[in-house]
């Protein structure tokens, strides 16, 4: 106890030193441990994310649709290609043949215009553009790469089209949403095997129903809520109608409330409408080509393997290098290197900092050592053992250390904003939820100390060892 | 003098090695961090301001609403016109010049009997190259009477002339086939296959372009932010010349003067209100077309200034952590030179004297570090801009479009950081022990 008292009237009798010393390792710890923490949380995502349904759905496209980035062409060979539309036949086919894949389905993320008259596209892409719409393009943000790219085969389809009209006549009396804008997609029935998406109120649509006639919508849990002001209770919407860009839409279930599924994703499910692709609506399930299909990977199995068994079946099919099959799990994991680089620039950078905040303390207790020679001399001459006068000088070092680590853990958190914020606005495509990891604070924290008692060392044996006559006769 | 300095030096750094030498160090990693940030920052700096040229905007012009997921929600039918083209450049104030922009298909194209898979065309009019400010370097760009014709011409970026005629010199004048992607039928009522005079035929989706011009490649960041396509043809050339349609209108882009970008959409939308009597869809943004509402230079500019924020604040940091050290160090030395200064006082020195004598032995082991450190910088700038080659490539910069410099001189402002910070920060504890009492010091 008195060497804790002694220790505290030493680093108050030196205040704007010690204060100085304890700054230091509050800002090198808080910027260590908030890279530190931020690196943790991103690789936690990435687990988590792996996990999720999202990471294992895999894109399989004709090679020639994605879009040449790095050079003015990419070499074709001396055959002309020709426009790939994988059939239903060789899409079932694959299932049987890759053992980690378990589904495939279509699916067209777009937004729908719940009033009459409008629609939305991207370029001449989706819904009024002059090509097929592009499901993966809108999924991910990058509608450049699917000009024309993308979705269903180019088979008649109601309402779209660049010049194309609606000869559906609209029941203008229908009751109006409070939502102008609906975010949604145009799916098979595989799409909510894929989610493991249930309906909690009425159904879902599936491939083997019959979807003519007014087609069906399936509504996310939190829109169901708030796409009526007059229906607070969602089981009500069912047999409700719906007008989706022109067309009227037959109010056929809702989903659970089910984050998880959703994961990974910019927008959730609980937010979309779901309607049938066209070939659905059209009864032509079975004899549809797409120009692009979506598979789901086995949860017991690797997304890039089963990513690389489609490729291969594809490719044996329509010619090498024709086929590309990329998995969600994959894009995910160059964003995160991406960022972890970047990381790993700022944690070197905060490594340098403490280990400033570290020799600023070696110098610290060298100089209360030197300027303690003869107080240090005299507890020796009354009896002082060497290392009671090395553990004083320790748990001074100590304190300081202690009182940095908590002041720089209480700081970390506005470096994993400041930092988090940053890459953010660089990404590409996926958003990236940051959070501060407590063990790898405290772990940090835990760290300075020891570095902080290790810097003291030195400077304390010295101390220790005084000889105590030299030191009273020069001092 | 130099040499006076230098043993001075020298003799502070002898008086405590160890303690010294580390704080050297520490100076030395801090001016070390905040030099190579200066230093990434002075070149991206260079490009965004290349890239922006100056004063002027580039800006694109659409008939559309940007919806709530980002994507344009068009006006059927449209309601821009080629004639809006100089309404907009005589009537607008700050617009420049204004060039019709169409995104136009192109599967695959072929050159000498290979088949390539070209990045990207762009239909666009005569009026793109000054927009854009395009150097032309091989032939000419479109002209209106081409683009009036619906001539199958062509203009290509250098590196496409490279990668497909090896040179521009070659390129300029040689014919591209290309591959529209459309796969009409036409000519009969059989399905296709039938024979005689009816036989429904599929009309080629391939057309020959000519090469007319050649322009220099500009940065590969420009070209993203702006949408600057790899084969600019002109916006009617998707059409049979022969026929009578125009090609619908639906987004300019523009290079306007420093006027806001909100004004110029207020204006155009004011004009075009006027003109049809209805309420027009119009969206305004910087950048490019393939991005609505996103102004991609805005965006890039804002992640530049929060990668050199972030790591110049590092380094910033480190330096005022370093400095700390100086500050323990000048203490200690007060405490140790107390009877000395004393002293000196008592035979007529000067607080401002002893102030700077104190102050001088933080600078003089400031300015070794800061000079360790901007070494440290410039060996070491190599491998942080390979440390950023991801970050830069997400946002549309290659490492091709920096310039290097041996040496930035925005450099220099880190041991100039560090001089200043050792200085501000010793100041007060220095006066302070050069004020000390006298008397008090000569009782030591």
């Amino acid at each position: 106890m008195n060497a804790f008292i002694l220790s505290v009237r030493y680093i108050r009798s030196r205040k704007l030193e010690s204060s100085l010393g304890i700054f230091g390792i509050v800002l090198g710890v808080a910027t260590l441990a908030g890279t530190l923490s931020l690196i943790t949380s991103y690789e936690s995502y990435y687990d988590n994310f792996s996990r999720s349904p999202e990471s294992r759905q895999i894109r399989v496209v004709q090679s020639s649709r994605i879009r040449v980035t790095d050079s003015a062409a990419a070499l074709i060979g001396t055959t002309e290609v020709t426009n790939i539309q994988f059939t239903a036949d060789e899409a079932k086919a694959a299932l049987a043949l890759c053992p980690d894949v378990e589904n495939f389905y279509q699916a067209d993320y777009r937004s729908f215009n719940t009033t009459a008259n409008t629609s939305s596209s991207s370029g001449f892409d989706g819904p009024g553009g002059f090509g097929p719409p592009a499901p993966a393009a809108a999924a991910t943000g990058n509608a450049r790469a699917s000009i024309g790219a993308n979705g269903a085969p180019a088979d008649a389809r109601p309402n779209d089209g660049m010049f194309g009209r609606s000869t559906e006549v609209i029941d203008t009396t229908l009751e109006k949403p409070t939502l102008e804008t609906i975010n949604g997609a145009m799916v098979s029935g595989g799409f909510f095997s894929a989610y493991t998406l249930r309906a909690k109120y009425g159904d879902i649509f599936s491939d083997s129903a019959d979807n003519s006639g007014v087609p069906g919508v399936v509504l996310g849990a939190s829109l169901a809520q708030k796409v009526y002001a007059s229906v607070t209770d969602p089981s009500l919407l069912i047999g409700k109608k719906l007008i989706l860009n022109n067309s009227t839409y037959n109010i056929i279930g809702v989903l659970e409330n089910d984050p998880w599924n959703s994961s990974g994703r910019n927008i959730t499910f609980n937010e979309m409408a779901f309607v049938p692709t066209y070939e659905m609506r059209a009864g032509a399930g079975a004899r549809a080509r797409y120009r692009n299909i979506i598979y789901t990977s086995k949860e017991s199995g690797t997304p890039s393997r089963a990513a690389i068994e489609l490729e291969n079946y594809f490719n044996s099919i329509h010619g090498e290098g024709t086929v590309n099959a990329e998995a969600n799990l994959d894009r995910f994991y160059k964003e995160l290197t991406k960022r972890e680089r970047i990381l790993t620039l700022m944690a070197i950078l905060a490594s340098a900092s403490a280990l400033t905040a570290a020799i600023n303390l070696f110098n610290l207790m060298t100089s209360r050592v030197v300027r303690r020679h003869r107080p240090i001399a005299i507890m020796r001459a009354i009896g002082a053992w060497n290392m009671r006068v090395f553990s004083q000088i320790m748990l001074e070092a100590a304190m300081i250390g202690t009182i940095g680590a908590i002041g720089g853990i209480a700081l970390s958190p506005l470096v994993v904003r400041v930092l988090g914020n940053m890459l953010e606005n660089s990404a590409t495509n996926q958003s990236i939820p940051v959070s501060v990891n407590l063990p790898v604070l405290v772990l940090v924290g835990f760290g300075a100390l020891c570095i902080s008692l290790i810097f003291a060392a030195i400077p304390a044996k010295t101390g220790s060892s005084l000889v105590i006559t030299d030191a009273l006769r020069s001092e | 003098m130099m040499k006076r300095l230098f043993w001075k030096w020298l003799r502070v750094i002898r008086t405590h090695p160890l303690r010294n030498i580390l704080l050297i160090l520490t100076t030395a990693i801090g001016t070390g961090a905040l030099g190579l940030s200066l230093q990434t920052t002075a070149r991206l700096d260079r490009l965004v301001e290349a890239t922006t040229g100056g004063a002027d905007r580039r800006i694109v012009i659409a008939n559309a609403e940007i919806g709530v997921d980002g994507n344009l929600s068009w006006t059927r039918p449209f309601q821009f016109s080629e004639s809006d083209r100089e309404t907009f450049t005589s009537d607008i104030k700050g617009i420049k010049v204004v060039s019709i922009v169409n995104q136009t298909p192109m599967e695959q194209i072929q050159v000498n009997n290979q088949y390539w898979k070209p990045s990207g065309v762009l239909g666009t009019d005569n009026y793109y190259a000054s927009v854009m400010g395009l150097d032309i370097v091989a032939g000419n760009f479109f002209s209106a009477d081409n683009v009036k014709n619906k001539e199958k011409v062509m203009v290509i970026s250098a590196r496409a002339a490279k990668t497909l005629f090896g040179s521009t010199e070659a390129a300029n004048g040689k014919t591209i086939a290309v591959d529209n992607g459309f796969r009409m039928f036409g000519g009969g009522r059989e399905p296709a296959g039938g024979q005689g005079a009816n036989a429904r035929v599929q009309i080629s989706p391939w057309s020959n372009y000519t090469v007319i011009g050649i322009y220099a490649d500009p940065t590969r960041f420009e070209a993203e932010n702006y949408g600057i396509e790899d084969y600019l043809v002109p916006y009617s050339s998707i059409l049979p010349a022969g026929m009578n349609f125009a090609m619908p209108v639906r987004m300019f882009v523009s290079r306007i003067s420093s006027t806001a970008v909100a004004n110029i959409e207020s204006a155009i939308r004011t004009e075009m209100d006027t003109r049809t009597g209805t309420k027009v869809k119009i969206s305004v943004w910087e950048g490019s077309p393939d991005s609505p509402g996103v102004s991609t230079i805005q965006k890039a500019r804002q992640s530049l200034t929060d990668l050199s924020l972030v790591t110049s604040g590092l380094g910033f940091l480190i330096l005022i952590i370093a400095a700390f050290g100086i500050v323990s160090g000048l203490l200690v030395d007060a405490a140790d030179r107390a009877k000395e200064i004393a002293l000196k006082r008592s035979i007529g020195m000067t607080i401002m004297r002893g102030t700077f004598e104190l102050c001088s032995r933080s600078m003089a082991l400031a300015g070794a570090g800061g000079i360790i450190g901007l070494v440290l910088a410039t060996v070491l700038s190599s491998p942080m801009q390979t440390i950023l080659v991801p970050y830069l490539d997400a946002l549309g910069i290659s490492m091709n479009d920096l310039t290097f410099r041996f040496f930035e001189v925005r450099t220099v402002l880190a041991p100039v950081a560090a001089l200043s910070l050792a200085f501000v920060f010793s100041l007060l504890p220095a006066a302070r022990a050069a004020a000390s009492s006298i008397v008090n010091g000569l009782k030591e």
